[in-house]
């Protein structure tokens, strides 16, 4: 069942019909004459997804076999007992029990051909042996983080295509779109080649789908569970995908990137990553996820400068998906903080927003975070980027503004 | 259709009087009637408005997705439209019509004079209208419509506004309407047929309605029950889906798809049962193992019971979960097969002319043999993990729902018109419905397999310039089969007021009952006496 | 369904009606059933969930003999859903005979000022080692509650069944901590 050469290009049946249906479409119309379609599962990269692919192509087969012979028989029929070529209805023949059992029979076991494969192929994926390396995938709403277990690190994996590209109703997009126009993210999930990698998949709020086709993984990430798949690349390069799962807004906006490198690729990449990404040990963490900084004594007035090294680790845990590091945002979805209007102007409005959200939009309230980290955020949020503001927000002011 | 024809007919035929016989006005008479064709007619007209409002939204998804960027709608507004357009069509439109069809035909098929429940038979029509507007009403409230696609899944499900709430008492409440409306169609089946009217003597529709009807009355409480513990737990602190609280979203989808997967049915069946009318009476044969269709029939119902799992691949099962619904799954072929084979078998050796009626027949086996095939790919578990939630599965379902129950609808209002109005469609303006629907169904629904191959999500308002061009054929061809159906409208207008008569067996072949011992217009009021087929050969 | 289908007798619209209204009972009877039966599915899922070793919350107490010809990689997780708690796992890999009683631990602060209560839920990959993992003390069999600033150091004592598939090298443990402070405060 192999229908890909080994050597040379990977094409199908329908990538090979691709070249006729280009001619035919540069007939159509200029729009499709640059079309780089494809009409195909694309090429595989892993193990399971060549698997994947074998496989659709053996069902497809038999399918276009089925297809011939059912349509042929039809249009025949159709053709020649058509009234107006004088043909004579043939009443009693609406009876047979030998051609009904044929007809059940057949397609049965043409069944079990195509359930003999399939069958193999399910068990290959659910492979428990010990894997290369372990990464957990968290999807959030509307974005993704990877954490490497193993090399204690972990990072947040937005999209990167700037707002200007997208454009919205009424109002045109101002950039040029990309050639990785959302499929684009800030920082890829690296993976080494040839290795088996689990991925435990998760999710903080709603199910997400991580969906990487080239690689032969789609997973629902459903909170409050894990989910384990893996897959083995299995050569260098750059694979994207999206999230399957209806998510929300911004569901369309969740893009995918792994990067496969070389071993020695790999470990130089994660040298380099875990000087920026690395999560301390528990006896001193920072949290993996939601927030995580050390509570300072109460009632204790606290410096600019204290707060806003604080509060720039809050940001970075809970507000950078969507404001972004730079604090530029993702206009119009989600606003800049740098020079924003709410930022610089008064304490109390800008922590009715924290504490309360902003309903209708993405922004969710926080009154989660503790009296110090809004206060920390806060005043990074005020003297940060374009901003300085040069007064820090206390922890007192948040808890007289939760009481009021 | 046609009430008003219908009803002015009643008390002689062929005079088109204006005025009304019946007592009541005609706003009284709609609100109060209890007769099965004006109600089968409410139905019809109904859905046919609904049609085209799910319709409207089709092409509000299509007009944003013509191009990459956000030019029509917001993102939100985007899934609000996707999830209402599949609530709007499923629930709205395939399923009151098809309910419309039972009314009127399943009493003149079987020879009894009304539905069991006249009374009931009103409330249930009656019901859909409120659901109606509360469904659409929740796009102007705050928060919007659901917007987390028409299966509700939880967690995101709990997080919209008070327009979920809306979308889940509307479900509520049509399915209480389609609850109603089943037990009476069975009641009528297994008590009123008229002497010598056996099971086995039944004509196609009425059998698969029959079975329908169960699968109806089975899996709508269930249905009832899954929203109500939605909405439990977006208000009242239950967690049967909150992990926190010990609950599991993913139970949600079990619940939910063991609704779902039969109600893929109850949205097929009856086409099949019309399908089953209408090629017999075009290849002028009987129906071609008629025993078997029924059996194959019943089948499919019982394997829809199990095969739920095969929507939720993706969530991470276990091996031998995913081996046992692949393997279920794939089993549907055989049964489905069965029907196929039958329909080709009844055309063969047959004497076959082309009226539109005919045409839509064949498109449908033509397009719903194809939405099998993609259907028999996605049933293979690794193929569908790559496939799941892409455009792949979009075009499937298309393929099997729109020429598969929308153009059994098409074809049965063609084929009946000129029994229920007395008139005749026009027969040029059909074969142009016909043929502008295949072609932009096709230019429509057929790339989107390409798409779905290349990895596009489903229910995203935007995407990557590789999907561009397909994307933009795509939408083209919607809006091509948007308005191709407008063609019906102005036939199904114009018969009513204006067609040429018709005969009282106007396709020659025909021979259930209404077309036997029913002149065209049927009456108001028909089979007061049931007619005594015993002894007779009373027709599939 | 017998009164048409006799082939000697015409019903009375009577009889008709009777029979009806007996159908229509039937049918309506098959309403509440199917409710009934939807909402059973709730403790029948989590049976079976249970039996596949999806969630295993039990706690176990017997032990047995220790395979020590294979060692199980072991790798902990902690995903932290909206609570502002520091929930880490101390000991992130682990290997083990199965058989052998192992305990690891969690440390958890409570980084708000506020008293807080968290529920852990755990979950495994693959799911079938829920089947196999034996905990005999672990901090998700209860409510957490910690004072403001609060840290504490929750063990997991637990023994991998000795009958687990070879298959298995490796199993994946994640605890979610959720916040319930909310919810136990209603109750």
């Amino acid at each position: 069942m192999k229908f890909r050469k080994e050597n040379g290009p990977k094409r199908g049946l329908m990538s090979r019909l691709q070249p006729a249906l280009l001619g035919a479409g540069t007939l159509l119309s200029p729009v499709l004459a640059r079309a780089a379609y494809d009409v195909n599962i694309a090429q595989p990269a892993s193990s399971i997804s060549s698997q994947i692919y074998d496989l659709h192509m053996y069902i497809l087969y038999v399918c276009a076999a089925i297809f011939v012979i059912v349509f042929a028989l039809m249009f025949y029929s159709i053709f020649k007992f058509r009234r107006s070529n004088g043909a004579k209805p043939d009443v009693n023949f609406h009876e047979s029990t030998l051609i009904e059992v044929i007809w059940t029979v057949i397609p049965f076991v043409i069944l079990l051909f195509m359930a003999i494969p399939a069958t193999k192929t399910v068990l290959d994926m659910k492979d428990t042996s010990n894997p290369d390396l372990t990464i957990k995938v968290t999807g959030y709403q509307w974005g993704w983080r990877y954490d490497y277990a193993s090399e204690d690190m972990g990072f947040y994996s937005n999209l990167s295509t700037p707002w200007a590209q997208i454009g919205q109703p009424g109002e045109k997009a101002t950039e040029e779109k990309g050639k990785d126009y959302l499929l684009e993210v800030d920082n890829p999930l690296v993976v080494p080649v040839g290795k088996r990698v689990r991925l435990l998949i998760t999710s903080n709020d709603v199910i997400h789908g991580w969906y990487v086709p080239q690689l032969g993984v789609n997973q629902y990430g459903i909170p409050g569970f894990i989910k384990d798949v893996w897959f083995k690349a299995d050569r260098v390069g750059t694979f994207k995908g999206q999230c399957s799962q209806i998510c929300g807004k911004l569901h369309g906006y969740m893009p995918i990137t792994v990067v496969v490198k070389s071993e020695a690729d790999y470990a130089k990449w994660v040298a380099e990553a875990k000087t920026k990404w690395a999560i301390s040990t528990p006896s001193a963490p920072v949290a993996t996820a939601a927030v995580a900084i050390e509570a300072p004594e109460p009632g204790k007035t606290l410096t600019l400068a204290d707060l806003k090294s604080a509060g720039e680790k809050v940001y970075a845990a809970n507000c950078v998906a969507c404001h972004q590091a730079n604090g530029k945002g993702m206009p119009p979805n989600f606003p800049a903080l740098s020079g924003s209007k709410v930022v610089l102007g008064s304490v109390d409005a800008q922590l009715d927003i924290l504490l309360n959200g902003r309903p209708g939009t993405a922004m969710a309230a926080f009154a989660r975070l503790s009296d110090y980290e809004i206060a920390a955020v806060m005043t990074y949020t005020k003297n940060s980027w374009d901003n300085s503001v040069g007064k820090a927000v206390q922890p007192d002011d948040v808890k007289a503004k939760r009481k009021s | 259709m046609a009430s008003a024809t219908t009803h002015d007919h009643a008390h002689g035929h062929g005079h088109g009087h204006d005025h009304d016989h019946h007592g009541p006005g005609p706003w009284t008479r709609i609100f109060t009637t209890t007769n099965h064709k004006d109600i089968g007619s409410m139905y019809l007209w109904f859905s046919l408005l609904m049609f085209f409002v799910g319709g409207a939204m089709a092409l509000l998804i299509r007009a944003e997705l013509f191009q990459p960027g956000l030019q029509v709608v917001q993102p939100e507004v985007f899934n609000s439209l996707t999830t209402v357009h599949a609530l709007v069509m499923i629930f709205g439109a395939v399923m009151p019509a098809f309910v419309g069809f039972a009314n009127w035909l399943i009493p003149l098929q079987i020879g009894a004079a009304d539905m069991a429940f006249p009374r009931m038979n009103n409330w249930s029509f009656w019901l859909m209208i409120p659901a109606t507007i509360l469904l659409m009403a929740s796009f102007f409230v705050p928060g919007g419509a659901a917007a987390s696609g028409w299966t509700l899944y939880p967690p995101l499900s709990t997080q919209g506004g008070i327009g979920v709430d809306m979308t889940i008492m509307a479900i509520h409440i049509l399915g209480a309407s389609s609850i109603m409306g089943s037990i009476n169609i069975i009641t009528t089946i297994l008590n009123m047929r008229a002497p010598g009217m056996t099971l086995m003597r039944m004509p196609m529709f009425v059998w698969t309605w029959l079975i329908t009807a169960y699968l109806i009355i089975a899996v709508m409480p269930v249905l009832a029950g899954c929203i109500t513990m939605l909405l439990t737990d977006r208000h009242f602190g239950t967690s049967f889906f909150n992990a926190a609280g010990g609950g599991d979203p993913t139970m949600f989808m079990h619940i939910f798809w063991f609704f779902g997967h039969p109600e893929v049915y109850i949205l097929i069946l009856p086409a099949f049962g019309i399908m089953s009318q209408i090629i017999p009476a075009f290849a002028r044969k009987p129906l071609f193992g008629y025993a078997s269709m029924v059996y194959a029939t019943a089948s499919i119902a019982i394997l829809s019971f199990i095969v739920w799992g095969h929507h939720m691949f993706t969530v991470g099962m276990p091996a031998a979960g995913q081996l046992f619904f692949m393997y279920a799954t794939m089993l549907i072929a055989v049964p489905t097969g069965v029907k196929i084979f039958n329909w080709i078998a009844t055309m063969w050796r047959g004497s076959i002319s082309f009226e539109t009626p005919m045409l839509f027949a064949i498109g449908f086996l033509c397009m719903f043999t194809l939405g099998g095939f993609s259907g028999l790919v996605l049933s293979i578990v690794p193929v569908d993990i790559t496939l799941h939630n892409t455009y792949y599965v979009v075009a499937h379902f298309h393929y099997v729902l729109f020429p598969g129950a929308i153009w059994a609808l098409m074809a049965g209002v063609y084929f009946w018109l000129p029994k229920w109005t007395g008139r005749m469609y026009n027969e040029t303006l059909g074969k142009w419905h016909f043929w502008l629907s295949a072609i932009s169904f096709n230019v429509t629904f057929f790339p989107q397999h390409f798409l779905g191959l290349a990895g596009m999500p489903r229910r995203i308002p935007d995407y990557a310039l590789q999907f561009a061009e397909w994307n933009m054929i795509s939408t083209i061809g919607a809006f091509a089969l948007g308005f191709s159906q407008l063609l019906f409208v102005y036939n199904v207008f114009s018969c009513i007021r204006s067609g040429e008569k018709a005969k009282e067996r106007q396709w020659d072949s025909a021979d259930s009952l209404e077309w036997t011992h029913l002149p065209s217009p049927v009456p108001y009021h028909t089979f007061e006496t049931p007619p005594d087929l015993r002894g007779t050969n009373a027709a599939h | 369904m017998s009164v048409t289908t006799d082939e000697f007798d015409i019903a009375s619209p009577a009889e008709v009606r009777e029979s009806n209204a007996v159908t229509l009972r039937k049918l309506l009877l098959i309403v509440p059933v199917m409710l009934v039966f939807c909402f059973s599915l709730v403790p029948l899922y989590q049976k079976i969930c249970e039996v596949l070793g999806v969630t295993a919350t039990r706690a176990i107490a017997q032990n047995s003999q220790v395979d020590t010809s294979r060692l199980v990689k072991l790798d902990f997780d902690a995903t932290n859903r909206n609570l502002a708690w520091r929930f880490d796992p101390v000991d992130r890999h682990v290997e083990a005979h199965p058989g052998a009683i192992v305990t690891i631990n969690y440390r958890v602060t409570n980084m708000t000022d506020r008293v807080t209560t968290g529920r852990a839920t755990p979950s495994f990959g693959p799911s079938e080692a829920g089947l196999y993992f034996n905990k005999i003390e672990c901090f998700c069999f209860s409510n957490q509650t910690l004072q403001p600033g609060e840290t504490r150091d929750m063990p997991v004592t637990f023994f991998i069944d000795p009958k687990m598939p070879v298959a298995i090298e490796a199993i994946a443990l994640s605890y979610t901590m959720f916040d319930i402070t909310d919810a136990t405060k209603k109750s």
